[in-house]
């Protein structure tokens, strides 16, 4: 059964109640069946109330069936149904159905005009509804637009602004806060988790880090490279960058290590490649064109730092010479020594700190001059160097009346044993200063990397400690 | 914030703190459109130094925070948590800590309704936690152990799921079990273009850069012969096939030329 059927049956249905309830009613109330001493009313009501809520059809239809019910079948029941009742119920009814028929089309025309003004408040309201969802709709796909690129422009990691920033850190003429900053903005701009800057080494030819970043403790890495062997290396002979990449293009690279190299760069100053940027690790989703280019960028707004620190460092090196000795001054010891430091952080090795105090240094400053005196102590050190057979980094230590030698690969016992041999050879040994012999009283204090903490500082502290016990 | 002329045009003193508000101001006509543009339009970088710390705390507020943005908050929490001003420092440890919370406070949800997407976030917190290893490690392997009990339960695994599986075994450097898993997904699997890109990007944590160039040239192939299979007859199957080559997905192809070399590849 539909909607419609159903509420046809409904109709019906109530159409005969109300239809038989006053007739039933006129049936108990009394002696009137019909109502007609009401002229009606009550039986001749149903039908416009119909009409007020079905229609006219239904009001006429309703009408019908309750005067049918009220006017015929109640006094037919009551027993009252005779040729006088109905005369009498024709002139009482007369005016009833009159008016009846008129109430029937006004209420139904009401009834239509409430019902289209309701049709039309329903699609007014329906519309509404339906612009009101799609309108929600659209706001919250805007806000979710809004919010991705609210949080891509708040979310940038790689702006001008702070590759701008991270330039300005490049102005310091330290080299060791450029090349960290250089590597923090790779960092910043690559997602790099490790990177690193290798120079070649004077001493030892070979290619030593200048900056690392990411390096985690405790992982075993070389900290010398061969030049030879390495794509560090290939990258410095030729002034040609490496991507990882280029090892499907032919076999140059089949002789070569790639495990630690994803791109590697040179560093150009002056047109000469002065080291090498490693990127070590990167997300496989940023090995991109776009990475490469960026490194490239990087690197070409880095030169002009990096030329301008290189000249103030050649610079200042000349500077820090003592201009009696030609040998470096303490300020070079010190950069020397915070560098080995920090390279024997990366890798196994030993450096030892030897100061040569010269004690009778007053002393002898009345009989020559101060210059010949500091000549004496570093024509000790050629001694030495001649009779250990092995060459010494020296410099000037704080006073005039101190060297210091650097040493590697000594522990503890053999420096001590070191010490106590020049100071063995020294008693034995009085140089010659312009045909005079200066007699020498030498102290000796000494310092090892091997277990200390607390870097160049604390190195010198304890060297410096040794002596004073012995001045005392 | 607003020039002479605008300050001089402006309605009244009123100053809105958020988005919402200088919208409200300005449909009340309290503001001027200007004002709203500045609140609300006036977005930048946030990883800039020195650190607008307004802005870090308007983004910490959302709820609905997506993994890159609350990668890069926390990236600022870890700078800020060194910074020798306490009140700072503490400012980002909280903030860790709110990030954090939130994350388990999800996870908790999820764990107790039996979701599929616990493994995700856990592997999202995971990452989060990129300062700390140990941490990071745990929830990874924690995302693992869920994706696996989820499988052994029998709730059944798609592609997405050995996807994810395959992808937090790289992130942990479980590249042997990695590739195993690989092998079989790609063997029930064969044109899924995520399962060869993850076979890409589980050689090139190996350094095996050929065997990169080898899985983009595979996937290709694959490709290719799967649409000429579907091709009905010869010419559509020669079109099929030069739309897979040239491919819809242009960025999979721009991947696939950056990586392929001048060597034949041997698999």
């Amino acid at each position: 059964m539909d909607m419609i059927q159903r509420k046809t049956l409904r109709i019906l249905t109530e159409s005969f109640l109300l239809a038989i309830a006053p007739a039933a009613a006129s049936l108990f109330l009394g002696s009137d069946p019909g109502f007609l001493a009401l002229r009606g009313a009550p039986v001749l009501a149903a039908g416009p109330l119909f009409a007020a809520f079905y229609g006219f059809g239904w009001g006429l239809a309703e009408t019908f069936m309750a005067a049918a019910a009220g006017f015929l079948a109640a006094p037919a029941l009551a027993g009252v149904l005779d040729a006088s009742w109905l005369v009498m119920a024709a002139d009482r009814l007369l005016f009833g159905a009159a008016a009846t028929v008129p109430a029937l089309f006004l209420l139904a025309f009401a009834r239509r005009r409430t019902d289209q003004f309701r049709d039309r408040m329903l699609g007014r309201f329906r519309l509404a509804v339906r612009r009101t969802a799609a309108l929600d709709r659209k706001v919250k796909a805007l806000e979710r637009v809004n919010r991705v690129l609210e949080n891509r422009v708040s979310g940038q990691k790689d702006s001008i602004t702070l590759l701008h920033n991270q330039v300005r850190k490049l102005a310091s003429l330290n080299l060791e806060r450029a090349l960290a900053a250089v590597l923090e903005t790779v960092e910043l701009f690559t997602e790099t988790s490790s990177s690193s800057v290798w120079i070649p080494s004077s001493d030892s030819g070979k290619l030593v880090p200048a900056a690392v970043r990411g390096w985690s403790d405790g992982a075993e890495r070389s900290a010398a490279l061969d030049p030879e062997l390495t794509i560090e290396g290939y990258v410095l002979r030729n002034k040609k960058p490496f991507s990882a990449r280029m090892v499907l293009d032919g076999s140059e690279f089949d002789r070569y290590d790639t495990d630690r190299n994803i791109i590697t760069m040179p560093i150009i100053i002056n047109d000469k490649v002065w080291g090498v940027l490693n990127i070590e690790d990167l997300p496989f989703e940023r090995y991109s064109l776009y990475t490469e280019s960026v490194l490239a960028i990087l690197l070409g707004l880095s030169e002009p730092y990096l030329r301008a620190i290189m000249e103030y460092e050649s610079m200042h090196a000349l500077q820090e010479v003592d201009e009696d000795t030609g040998y470096p001054e303490f300020s070079i010891l010190y950069n020397t020594l915070t560098k080995e430091l920090g390279r024997f952080a990366m890798e196994s090795g030993s450096l030892t700190l030897i100061v040569v105090e010269m004690a009778n240094f007053e002393e002898e400053l009345g009989r020559h001059s101060r210059t010949k005196l500091k000549k004496q102590l570093f024509a000790l050190k050629d001694i030495l160097e001649k009779s250990k057979g092995v060459k010494f980094r020296s410099y000037h230590f704080k006073n005039d009346n101190q060297i210091a030698l650097l040493l590697d690969g000594l522990d503890k016992d053999g420096a001590s044993f070191f010490c106590l041999d020049i100071l063995t050879l020294c008693s034995s040994f009085s140089p010659a200063t312009d045909g005079e012999f200066t007699p020498l009283e030498i102290i000796v204090g000494f310092a090892s990397s091997e277990g200390a903490a607390g870097g160049a500082d604390a190195m010198i502290e304890t060297a410096e400690h040794l002596l004073s016990i012995q001045r005392l | 914030m607003e020039g002479l002329k605008q300050l001089l045009s402006r309605k009244t003193r009123f100053i809105p703190r958020t988005q919402a508000q200088a919208l409200a101001a300005l449909s009340e006509g309290i503001v001027d459109e200007s004002v709203f543009i500045w609140k609300a339009v006036n977005i930048h970088p946030v990883f800039e130094e020195p650190w607008d710390l307004g802005e870090v705390e308007r983004l910490l507020s959302k709820e609905d925070l997506d993994l890159e943005t609350t990668l890069l908050l926390m990236t600022i929490f870890e700078r800020l948590i060194r910074n020798p001003d306490k009140e700072l420092a503490l400012f980002a440890a909280e903030s860790i800590n709110a990030v954090e919370q939130r994350r388990s406070k999800r996870i908790q949800k999820l764990r107790a309704a039996g979701s599929k997407d616990l493994a995700r976030e856990l592997r999202e917190l995971g990452m989060i936690c990129f300062a700390r290893p140990v941490l990071k490690n745990f929830y990874l392997s924690e995302a693992l152990a869920a994706l696996r009990s989820s499988r052994d339960r029998g709730e059944g695994s798609d592609e997405r799921d050995e996807a994810l599986e395959i992808g937090i075994l790289i992130d942990l450097h479980r590249i042997d079990e990695a590739k195993t898993c690989l092998t079989e997904a790609v063997a029930a699997h064969p044109a899924d273009r995520k399962l060869r890109l993850l076979a890409a990007k589980e050689r090139f944590a190996r350094r095996d850069f050929r065997g990169v160039a080898c899985a983009f040239g595979t996937a290709a192939a694959v490709a290719a012969d799967a649409a000429v299979a579907v091709a009905a007859d010869a010419a559509a199957a020669a079109d099929a096939a030069v739309a897979a080559e040239t491919g819809a997905d242009g960025e999979y192809e721009a991947l696939r030329s950056f990586w392929s070399g001048g060597r034949p590849c041997n698999e």
